[in-house]
């Protein structure tokens, strides 16, 4: 058993050296992103120490035992210095930091939209209503107004970040107008604020008296903006004489999405009547949560109900429903949009520049099954998005903590922590520990915003056994990117596991690793997000000790010269984390 | 003591013979014992090099003969430091014999001066009257030696020829305890009429059986054919023919979903019936998706006697299909009392049409005593226009420490040779009397049609393959 670096022009390329006899130095990490980096150090004349400061490309360094390969990386750096070379090479989860990436997968804040000026569109008028975007959007008739038939639009659109790689493929909202009889309220897409290349989607005529229905619509040709308009169709010109608000259209819970591939579309199965609490019963009740909003499409009306528990498979308790429906068949959507959607398609716009860095396969990819109401990312790297996508957890109670990076094998997975992990055992013999509170939070309350963008913040939960074991209630606030309820708490229900007992700070250096039937492993074998139980710490039983006995590794170093392997739990040892910080920063020395 | 003492580059006109009398007078040279080497890294021999220390006298008629003989043995080492950084290609080898030895001059690659060394002394010559001739007297070098001390003779045989992907076996003509260098070669690949080589990916799997395994270092078992099997709810596992991918003993063993549900994991168990003394081996399987079902799987260490099982090897993810024949790396197991079968999980994570897994066969290494070798081959396709057409084609795995400072993979053919990339470390060193090696690999012949088994230049038939070791007997001591 011994370990060998080669050097390859790509994955998959020509060998380009094997300098594993004159390694001087060589050391590997892992770490929560998969595999670290790799640092290697080698005597050699200068003439040859070029010709490894001159490969072409982004060579790609490979570290295998026998048939293992314990790292995989791109060679980033290369130095020449003293009598050799020194070689670092880095993880493929950086070619997840090789592009910004600018796109809206899902919106559901009335902030995004805009109410159009005639300097955008010719035939707009926006002096002639009263418009305003308070918790909803809200468009009124001035009181003496003359509008042209066909002419004086008002229309609310809302637009993709300029250079975003995704168009809008699906809308829905909840409308309510009371319009003059004639008077059109028509919903399209189109690729500019100037609505070039439009596409009318759907039209509704106003017959006169207030009117309320539940849109929900999917787009068979996505385009970068999607429009609602208001005008009068009656044919001749109209002037209003009544007061501001008595004619009026009103959207709310309006959700935007780019993306319609967890939409759910199902059908009603059994009759049912109005009230509260209403026991539906559905074709699949897969992708439903409580707090969701659904569509319910009876033909001739419509209506949007809040779920407020699912029952089975089959059925879900609807808080309050308006319609008594005696029929069956009726179309219940709403729009879905999951972070493994957008992991994937993060990794597929990586690939289409950068093929060589990872591999197209998606299997390793997995569904928190958290619906993701706002998601929009401007020239934000994918490997931020993907931090910020694990920090949402999932659909478990208690949330899992989730995990995004990429092993020897490049392919990026984006699973709980610890799928896929192993169970290492070892012996120490000499143990740095520190206990501290400073990472202690008891009670955790979250801030996020409403349709209308205000600052809401939620009743704080709290860990009853934390707050009796350390005598003190430590609350934090958490802040969540959503005018989601349900997906806010989520995230602090997260933070609330996440920080109610800490770790201790401690880390290990061991020279061998056992299985858990004794056997001895090689010292490569332990990676990030495996677990490692010490096998000699005294037996009293603790909260405390049993997170030293057992954790889960944060990072490893294994130093193939030393023979030794360095564990770090999820909390290093303070001196640890400033040099590591250190090191990320550049700092030297 | 010795009796024989040279520094030289393998030709007359630069030896230097320090226990000529003539030129050269040894005063001491003791050899040290190498150990086995801390750190984990291959491509060298597994023991420690050493540093050396010789002190000589340097003589000649004149003085000037004196200062040449020096300079001599200056101009070896100087060609040593530039072998080991690859500047020249004729090593510097240091051959003993330690008086009475009745083995044969032993040799040991020099890798120049000691690092931050002391230099040469240039004393002054000076007329002995005890050797009659100008002396510089003490001259002490201190040199990096290549270990261990290797034997100029080496030994060489050949197995039967074998169909992939049988395991083949060399039985040495000797049984040494301490392992020595080897050179591995594969014959049997051959050109097509049109000179097309076309070999694929592979890997070159070679294990001592030593005394430590009851049975063998390597292990191969048709897939079809598990000692039992527990298969998930609504699974089936059958024997199916599939002679015309070329599987193993005509058969592969199919794993059919379709009914199961989703992570519901089927066992299959490989009993390794007497080879319970393993504690390290590294399992293999060739495998073939072929729906568009996502497959995990596993390996597990059992031993049944007592009714245990270890900690298995991590779960690989089969991508949805359908694919070809792939060999996969399961993973290493490690245990403490010893294997006697391999339990493989799998199950589908997403089930899509016919949802059915074919295994053709699953193979074990036993790694306990380190002295297992595995390399992954890269594969080639290319036109050899200067072989003849149907050229039979070698594939070596060649650790020559002596003459090539870095080992390597290579293909060839006559005076023709290709080099080969590779991962894993090609230093192979082996010992025992009896060698198992086997070429694994599946094959996209002419790079269309998907095959379980390496195939022959016609693309008819599996390559039948004749395995030769050349090893040399290597000492630690130069007894």
């Amino acid at each position: 058993m011994s370990a060998q670096l080669s050097l390859f022009t790509r994955a998959g390329g020509v060998l380009l050296a094997d300098d594993t006899a004159i390694l001087r130095a060589c050391s590997f990490s892992t770490n929560a992103h998969g595999c670290a980096e790799l640092r290697a150090s080698a005597p050699m004349p200068l003439d040859r120490a070029f010709g490894h400061y001159d490969w072409p490309g982004l060579p790609h360094a490979l570290l295998r035992v026998d048939a293992s390969t314990p790292y995989a990386g791109r060679l980033e750096d290369v130095a020449i210095g003293g009598d050799g070379v020194a070689l670092t090479a880095l993880g493929y989860s950086r070619a997840l930091s090789d592009m910004p990436y600018t796109a809206l997968w899902s919106s559901s804040k009335v902030g995004d939209w805009r109410f159009l000026t005639n300097r955008d569109y010719t035939l707009v008028n926006e002096t002639l209503y009263n418009a305003d975007a308070q918790n909803r959007l809200y468009l009124s008739l001035k009181k003496g107004a003359v509008y042209r038939n066909g002419n004086d639009l008002a229309i609310y659109s809302i637009l993709i970040p300029n250079g975003s790689s995704r168009t809008i493929a699906g809308v829905s909202f909840d409308l309510a107008y009371s319009l003059p009889a004639g008077w059109t309220i028509s919903y399209g897409t189109a690729n500019d604020e100037a609505l070039g290349g439009g596409a009318t989607l759907g039209t509704i005529t106003s017959s006169g008296g207030t009117t309320t229905a539940s849109v929900h619509i999917t787009i068979g040709a996505p385009q970068a903006l999607f429009f609602l308009t208001c005008y009068n169709g009656s044919g001749v010109s109209y002037t209003n004489t009544l007061e501001d608000w008595a004619w009026f259209v009103t959207l709310t819970n309006v959700r935007v999405v780019t993306n319609t591939t967890n939409r759910i579309d199902t059908t009603t199965t059994a009759t049912y009547a109005a009230g509260s609490n209403v026991t539906i019963a559905v074709a699949s009740t897969a992708r439903m949560y409580a707090g969701q909003r659904l569509q319910i499409d009876y033909t001739s009306s419509s209506e949007s109900v809040i779920v407020a528990s699912v029952t089975d498979a089959t059925h879900f308790v609807a808080q309050s429903v308006a319609s008594t429906v005696g029929a069956t068949g009726f179309h219940v959507r709403a729009h879905v949009i999951y972070a493994d959607t957008i992991a994937a398609d993060l990794l597929a716009t990586v690939v289409a520049t950068n093929p060589t860095q990872l591999s197209a396969a998606t299997t390793l990819i997995q569904s928190p099954g958290v619906d993701l109401l706002d998601e929009t990312y401007l020239d934000m790297l994918p490997s931020a998005i993907l931090d910020r996508l694990i920090g949402l957890g999932d659909t478990r109670t208690p949330p899992r903590v989730w995990a995004w990076g990429v092993w020897d094998d490049q392919q990026l997975f984006f699973w709980p922590e610890g799928t896929n992990a192993q169970a290492w055992y070892v012996t120490i013999s000499d143990l740095d520990l520190q206990r501290t509170i400073d990472s202690l939070a008891n009670r955790v309350y979250a801030t996020y915003q409403d349709a209308a963008g205000r600052t809401v913040r939620t009743a704080a939960t709290s860990d009853a056994a934390s707050i009796t074991k350390a005598g003190i209630t430590r609350t934090k606030q958490i802040g969540a990117s959503t005018t989601n309820a349900a997906q806010t708490a989520i995230q602090q229900a997260v933070a609330l596991s996440d920080n109610a007992n800490p770790p201790p700070r401690f880390g290990i250096t061991v020279d061998a690793v056992e299985t858990a039937t004794g056997g001895r492993a090689p010292i490569w074998l332990p990676r990030a997000g495996d677990t490692v139980t010490v096998r000699n710490l005294p037996p009293t039983i603790s909260v405390d000790i049993d997170r030293i006995r057992t954790f889960r590794i944060a990072r490893t170093t294994c130093d193939l010269i030393a023979r030794t392997l360095t564990i770090e739990p999820a909390v290093p040892l303070p001196s640890l984390a400033a040099l590591l910080a250190r090191t990320a920063a550049g700092i030297k020395g | 003591m010795f009796e024989f003492v040279e520094l030289t580059d393998g030709t007359l006109t630069n030896a230097c013979e320090l226990t000529d009398g003539f030129s050269y007078a040894l005063v001491s040279f003791a050899p040290i014992i190498p150990p086995l080497r801390d750190d984990l890294l291959g491509g060298r021999s597994p023991w420690v090099e050493t540093q050396a220390q010789i002190t000589f006298h340097a003589m000649g008629d004149t003085a000037a003969a004196a200062y040449a003989a020096a300079r001599a043995v200056n101009g070896l080492l100087d060609a040593a430091r530039r072998w080991v950084d690859r500047l020249t290609v004729t090593p510097i080898r240091l051959r003993v014999k330690a008086q009475g030895s009745s083995l044969a001059i032993l040799e040991a690659p020099v890798f120049g001066r000691a690092r931050g060394g002391p230099p040469n002394l240039a004393l002054p010559a000076a007329y002995s009257t005890t050797y009659r001739k100008y002396v510089i007297e003490n001259i002490t070098i201190t040199m990096t030696l290549g270990t261990p001390w290797l034997s100029a003779a080496s030994e060489s045989a050949s197995g039967s020829a074998t169909a992939n992907p049988g395991v083949m076996a060399v039985t040495m003509p000797s049984s040494p305890t301490t392992p020595g260098p080897c050179i591995v070669r594969l014959t049997g690949f051959a050109l097509s009429a049109a000179k097309a080589l076309d070999i694929p990916d592979g890997y070159l799997l070679m294990a001592p059986a030593t005394s430590a395994i009851d049975d063998s270092g390597m292990q191969k078992y048709e897939g079809e054919s598990p000692t039992t099997q527990s298969l998930a709810t609504s699974a089936t596992f059958t024997s199916t023919a599939d002679a015309t991918a070329r599987a193993s003993g005509g058969n592969v063993g199919r794993l059919n979903h379709a009914s199961a549900a989703v992570n519901a994991e089927s066992r299959l168990f490989y009993s390794l019936g007497s080879w319970g003394n393993s504690r390290r081996m590294a399992v293999f399987c060739t495998v073939r998706n072929n729906s568009a079902s996502v497959w995990s799987i596993r390996a597990e260490n059992v031993r049944t006697d007592l009714a245990l099982s270890s900690p298995g090897t991590r779960a690989t993810v089969i991508a949805a299909g359908p694919s070809n024949p792939q060999v996969l790396f399961l993973g290493e197991l490690d245990y403490l009392d010893g294997s006697q079968g391999v339990n493989v999980y799998a199950a589908a994570t997403l089930i899509s049409g016919a949802c059915t897994l074919d295994i053709d066969t699953v193979v074990m290494v036993d790694l306990t005593d380190g002295r297992a070798a595995i390399v992954q081959v890269s594969g080639q396709r290319v036109t050899l226009v200067n072989l003849s057409a149907s050229a039979a084609i070698d594939l070596r795995v060649e650790t020559q420490p002596l003459s090539v400072p870095d080992p390597r993979a290579r293909r060839s053919s006559g005076g023709e040779s290709l080099p080969t990339s590779y991962s894993g470390s090609p230093s192979v060193w082996l010992g025992g009397s009896v060698i198992k090696l086997l070429w694994y690999a599946t094959h996209l012949f002419g790079g269309s049609t998907p095959y379980w088994t390496t195939q022959n230049a016609a693309g008819s038939a599996a390559v039948s393959l004749t395995p030769t070791i050349t090893r040399q007997t290597t000492y630690l001591v130069p007894e």
